[in-house]
């Protein structure tokens, strides 16, 4: 088989190693989750991750070869994410990627962590994780909005290269505020999945949030004052009342989530009037969300929407390996010299050519 | 002399503009700990710190990268040390090189009474606590590693808003 690339990803808390031809199907997706590793912390702690990165690695990579039934001659390419994320958990991959690349002469593209989110929905395949989620027709350029534990941007995508975030979040993350209400009431860690399967059961008009209107004007988010409201509400009734098993628990779970879907729908809508665009992508792993999948194809109508499956909605390395392979010699390769960047920009990320500059 | 003074703030914005004119007279060195529970002004604090030392940009929550950085007339660092696991762990994100750097730096710390023997003074402890209303809040001002008066002089020139 030529023009394979092979994807790694370790920004965060997944070891992951993807094995991806030039059409973006992935052959292979191996995911190494250190979820119950950092449960009990309520959040993904750095040591912990860059430790359980080095030991996950090599069997990962060895993993994403044997699913896909090919060996490392077989490969054309490696892609890495080279940033934003956690230091220690970056270095990781970008060394894993630097030594294979070196030892069996192969380029290496260094990749920016939301902009393969943003790419996401063109993976397809068997290891993709599900099929036919792409709407007929869907192209660049699209509006893509990007939720995650670290991650709230509207992003308008020209092209895999060509990305502009014209809205993000001005104090906590959507993933963020998930995780720190699922703190307050007690539900654990990650707190996304917690509260969407409470808030299922509960009533989202009891609890009346404000939704943030930024005076700042264009399409950015807040989420700070809800986390807020949640936790003065919680002190003022006392936090016996959101006991498991009573009502208001899931009620407040509701409630909350109800505002931050309404939160990131009304911004999605109105970039889309602005812009013009008629297609829509929802990626990275608040994507995952039952409610916001709801709320969307209900709110979004006569809108060409993706919600990649969430296999491609979580952390992964099949959405870098695909953006790698598109993006081919457009990509910024990454030498033995060169770092990872935590705060990497997506501006400065995915413009050509960067990374020699970097 | 007192060992602490308190500062009400009644809205958000006051607590960002406590932030800003604090951040108007560091010096470069200093240490802010930050002390409160979620949602009690932290980050819109260090918003507000940011603005006062003229740092371009926007400052968001620290939580999911623990470290961000923001270059004003002082560069600030932004730490959140919520989900450190324990103190050995101020060494691989770079806490010390970081606290050690020249043109000394700020340093703003959430959850900074998790690892109090880390930090380097001065220091200048800020508690976050929630008061009548929803917007209320009583701040809560030690200073350690220099005279409380000295301090206190310099707040009260930025003077309570």
């Amino acid at each position: 088989m030529n023009g394979l690339t092979l994807g790694i990803e370790t920004s965060c808390d997944e070891t992951a190693c993807a094995v991806v031809t030039r059409e973006s199907e992935a052959l292979s997706n191996a995911i190494a989750s250190q979820v119950e590793l950092h449960a009990s912390y309520g959040g993904v702690v750095p040591e912990l991750a860059s430790r359980a990165h080095l030991a996950n690695m090599i069997p990962i990579y060895e993993a994403a070869l044997r699913d896909a039934g090919v060996a490392i001659g077989d490969i054309s390419a490696i892609a890495v994410t080279r940033g934003p994320g956690l230091v220690g958990s970056l270095l990781v991959g970008l060394e894993t990627a630097k030594s294979l690349g070196y030892v069996h002469h192969l380029p290496v593209r260094g990749i920016h962590h939301v902009a393969a989110h943003v790419y996401s929905p063109f993976v397809h395949g068997r290891a993709a994780g599900g099929e036919g989620f792409l709407p007929a027709g869907f192209d660049f350029p699209y509006l893509a909005l990007a939720v995650s534990g670290g991650h709230t941007s509207l992003i308008v995508a020209e092209a895999p290269d060509r990305l502009r975030t014209i809205g993000r979040t001005v104090d906590d993350a959507a993933g963020e505020a998930y995780d720190k209400v699922a703190r307050l009431l007690g539900l654990g860690y990650p707190g996304g999945p917690l509260i969407d399967r409470l808030a299922a059961e509960g009533d989202s008009t009891r609890y009346a949030f404000t939704r943030a209107r930024l005076k700042t004007g264009g399409f950015n988010f807040s989420f700070s004052g809800l986390k807020t409201a949640i936790a003065r509400l919680v002190e003022r009734e006392g936090s016996i009342v959101f006991a498991p098993e009573r009502p208001e628990r899931a009620d407040l779970a509701a409630s909350f989530q109800a505002a931050v879907i309404d939160s990131l729908l009304t911004n999605c809508e109105r970039a889309l009037e602005s812009t013009g665009f008629s297609r829509l992508a929802v990626v990275g792993g608040v994507a995952c969300n039952r409610g916001l999948r709801c709320a969307a194809a209900e709110r979004l109508r006569g809108v060409s929407l993706v919600f990649p499956p969430p296999l491609l909605c979580t952390d992964n390395a099949a959405m870098v390996a695909a953006l790698g392979a598109a993006l081919g010699e457009r990509a910024g390769r990454v030498e033995l010299s060169t770092n990872v960047d935590t705060n990497l920009s997506l501006e400065q990320g995915t413009e050509s050519g960067a990374m020699q500059r970097a | 002399m007192k060992e602490t003074f308190d500062i009400a703030t009644h809205s958000p914005e006051q607590t960002f503009e406590l932030g800003r004119r604090i951040g108007a007279f560091l010096r470069g060195g200093e240490t802010l700990s930050l002390i409160g529970d979620l949602g009690a002004g932290k980050t819109l604090f260090t918003q507000g710190l940011a603005k006062g030392l003229g740092a371009a940009g926007e400052v968001v929550s620290p939580t999911f990268l623990i470290h961000r950085i923001y270059q004003g007339r002082l560069r600030l660092h932004h730490f959140d040390f919520y989900r450190l696991a324990g103190e050995s762990d101020l060494e691989s994100i770079g806490f010390y090189d970081f606290q050690a750097e020249d043109p000394p730096a700020v340093i703003a710390i959430e959850w900074g009474d998790r690892f109090p023997r880390a930090l380097d003074e001065p220091i200048l402890q800020i508690e976050f606590h929630t008061g009548a209303s929803e917007t209320d809040r009583r701040i809560a001002v030690r200073a350690k590693g220099v005279p409380m008066d000295e301090w206190r002089t310099l707040v009260d020139k930025a003077g309570a808003p």
